[in-house]
């Protein structure tokens, strides 16, 4: 999968279609990826698998999350706690249901669909404005608010989970929330 | 003979509470034991406190798109009982499948039955629409047992007398009670001040060594998490790693049962998947089922045979019958520290500390305002989960409504770092009926054994009782002045606090198992998990299922 994701990255970059700080940013996430799943060990399965985070759904989703969930100054964005990783391995990790993960991947085409429906453009070049409008709009429908829950749980996963999974770097969450994990703390990914 | 070339005095199907006081006591005696736990052997050193490997993810428990259970509910709309699957938004009820079951995982909140809770229907009478019966044994026959647990499993705690304490065989417990929080000082001066009694609950949780396991060490993230040093009453750890050491005890892991196979009297073999898949044979004398009420149930049912066309020794049709919960509700309320000073603030803010405090001062009710004397039921208050993930994900809601952004930010902030979260719980009996029970689905899981279909209809009573519990609880939450206070009574069962489905009694036409929890129509066959409960009593049932296993051991040895 991984050898799968570098080939789609490259080949959008030398197409023309991701700029140069896309392709960067793709490819610290690879790097940042490749990082968590060798600290994973075998325990996900990196073999071939139907629900993935596609370049074109990581994308929405980063600008997505990162409306959600806003870096300041005084505290974390998805950036700086894995999150977009994270997401990718919640996709092939076999404890994660496929019903899960069909919530995540739906929901992102389906907020793209709203957007284009409603202002002819991908959430990413919406206003703040309209970003506002659109996913306070969703929240009030059933699969929207399921789907803003569900990603916003696994985010506070990154957030406040153990950092043996890649997540939470340098414990910045729990530092930010003044939280005192408890002991012994895991030894890896589900381990 | 089966494929370890050896026929065992004793099978026990499962590892929990129901089956560590057999193992544990056979083994004792010399005899031969053989258990089949479907799940894997962790020892303290495998557990952690990940919240995403224990709370978030089926590490301990099966995976759902595998063995799945239905569930039925009313639906007023419909005027239905609807199905759903607990693959998709249907609760599920494995609570932990690994050597030791579910007690590897229970926050251990040890409380007794009492006397009149072994003779309901004579005490109160019946209830219109509930199968109320009394226990074919009183609560004295029982009381040595749950003396035996306090010292050997462990029970930490500290007598405090009170007009319904239980008759106790000791003055005390041999374990001193665990070290509480501030907080519990706090809900002592409200009770005083009301004019409740505010009492110290009991945990099996033991505070200082026991043989080769340590005392707690105040983890904070105890309730749904394994224990790191084995204080926790875990069968596992209590009674297990003891049975084991005798030589005669034998614990086959990843061991998957699906049948017992029988003749008109008497098992006569069990029939179960190892670990690699290979469909095996286990024999021995007796038989004990005893892994978790509803799956109890579907494997009894499982084993129909031309003998026993209903599963095994269902003649009176009473098997998955009765099938009980835990009625009540909960609710909580957050103590914020800018109501306190600095050094007291620093003090309810520390992590680790237990409230361990309850109140049973309306256990029976006597008040005209309620109606006729009835059963109430507990009150146990507790701090919240200190699952950061878990309350961030609580916080993102603001009544109905998601928060996100900034806002969502800010809530965060001022949840963990101003708030402690103090929680109550309700137990009162979830009485037997017709409409909760547990029969066999047409869909079947990946073994292809016919899955648990559980009907999950309640009494209207049960609500009433915790109604009337929640309004004494509100008085005790606006004495300590929480802010956000909330609550809720729910028909929904707590999926981990089941009972029920192989009732015990004296009449074989009227229940499964006789009193000493061996089946009526079947000569070697004993069922010692919380199945043979007839009513629950308005506790959590771990200590009793412990008790109750102590006891029928004692039956099981002397007929082997």
């Amino acid at each position: 999968m991984m050898q799968n994701l570098k080939s789609e990255i490259v080949q959008s970059f030398i197409e023309g279609k991701i700029d140069r700080r896309s392709f960067l940013s793709a490819s610290f996430k690879l790097f940042a990826i490749t990082s968590i799943s060798s600290a994973l060990g075998c325990f996900y399965t990196l073999s071939q698998h139907k629900l993935v985070l596609s370049q074109e759904k990581e994308n929405s989703l980063y600008h997505i999350l990162n409306f959600l969930f806003p870096k300041e100054k005084h505290s974390p964005g998805i950036d700086e706690i894995n999150t977009i990783p994270y997401f990718h391995l919640i996709l092939i990790d076999q404890h994660v249901s496929d019903f899960d993960k069909k919530i995540i991947l739906n929901g992102i085409t389906w907020l793209e669909e709203e957007c284009l429906l409603e202002y002819q453009k991908t959430f990413f070049n919406l206003s703040l404005k309209e970003k506002e409008k659109i996913i306070n709009k969703v929240s009030k429908v059933v699969w929207g608010e399921n789907w803003i829950a569900k990603i916003l749980n696994f985010t506070f996963e990154s957030l406040l989970g153990d950092p043996a999974y890649g997540i939470n770097v340098n414990e910045i969450g729990w530092k930010w929330l003044n939280h005192k994990p408890g002991y012994p703390r895991a030894k890896g990914a589900h381990k | 003979m089966n494929s370890l070339g050896e026929e065992y005095d004793v099978c026990i199907v499962g590892s929990g509470a129901g089956a560590g006081p057999v193992a544990y006591e056979l083994s004792k005696a010399g005899k031969s034991v053989l258990i089949l736990e479907k799940g894997k052997w962790y020892s303290e050193k495998d557990f952690s406190k990940d919240e995403i490997k224990t709370c978030r993810r089926d590490i301990y428990t099966p995976k759902l798109n595998e063995e799945f259970h239905l569930s039925e509910r009313y639906s007023e709309e419909s005027q239905k009982w609807e199905s759903k699957s607990s693959k998709k938004f249907g609760p599920s009820f494995w609570n932990g499948n690994c050597v030791g079951g579910s007690t590897n995982f229970m926050a251990a909140y040890f409380y007794r039955l009492k006397p009149k809770d072994f003779r309901l229907k004579s005490e109160f009478g019946e209830v219109k629409g509930a199968n109320v019966v009394d226990w074919p044994i009183s609560y004295e026959e029982l009381e040595p047992y749950y003396a035996k647990v306090e010292s050997l499993v462990g029970v930490s705690g500290r007598v405090k007398k009170h007009p319904n304490l239980e008759p106790r065989s000791t003055s005390d417990f041999p374990f001193p009670p665990l070290a509480e929080s501030i907080v519990s000082e706090l809900i002592d001066k409200a009770a005083f001040d009301l004019g409740f009694n505010s009492l110290p609950v009991s945990r099996g949780i033991i505070s200082k060594s026991l043989n080769k396991r340590s005392p707690c060490y105040y983890s904070n993230y105890c309730g749904s998490y394994g224990c790191s040093s084995g204080a926790k009453g875990s069968s596992r750890a209590a009674l297990l790693n003891s049975a084991v050491e005798t030589g005669n005890c034998r614990i086959l892991t990843e061991s998957q049962v699906y049948k017992l196979n029988s003749d008109k009297k008497k098992v006569t073999s069990i029939s179960y998947y190892d670990k690699f898949g290979n469909s095996k044979k286990a024999r021995a004398k007796q038989y004990v089922v005893a892994c978790q009420a509803i799956e109890t149930s579907r494997l009894l049912l499982n084993s129909s045979n031309s003998f026993h066309p209903n599963g095994i020794g269902n003649s009176s049709g009473q098997l998955g019958k009765n099938l009980l919960f835990s009625a009540g509700g909960s609710g909580g309320g957050e103590l914020n520290v800018k109501d306190f000073s600095n050094e007291i603030a620093k003090k309810i803010m520390q992590p680790g500390l237990f409230i361990n405090r309850g109140f049973q001062d309306w256990y029976y009710i006597n008040d005209k305002s309620f109606g006729a004397k009835a059963k109430g039921g507990t009150i146990d208050f507790l701090f919240e989960h200190a699952n950061p993930i878990r309350r961030a994900s609580s916080a993102k809601w603001e009544g109905s409504r998601l928060l996100w952004g900034k806002e969502l930010k800010r809530k965060l902030e001022d949840d963990f770092i101003n708030k402690r979260h103090i929680r109550f719980e309700i137990f009162n009996d979830w009485l037997p009926t017709d409409n909760c029970y547990v029969s066999l689905g047409e869909k079947k899981d990946k073994w292809g054994s016919k899955v648990a279909k559980v009907r999950l209809g309640y009494h209207k009573h049960d609500l009433k009782v915790a109604s009337y519990l929640e309004k004494q609880t509100l008085k005790i939450m606006e004495k300590l002045k929480l802010h956000n206070v909330y609550s809720s009574i729910s028909p929904n069962p707590p999926t981990n606090l089941i009972a029920g489905g192989c009732r015990f009694g004296d009449n074989p036409k009227t229940s499964y198992l006789d009193r000493d929890c061996k089946a009526h129509f079947i000569d070697n066959l004993y069922v010692t998990d919380g199945s043979f409960m007839p009513t629950g009593g308005s506790v959590p049932y771990t200590w009793t299922i412990y008790a109750n296993s102590f006891r029928v051991a004692e039956v099981i040895k002397g007929g082997v």
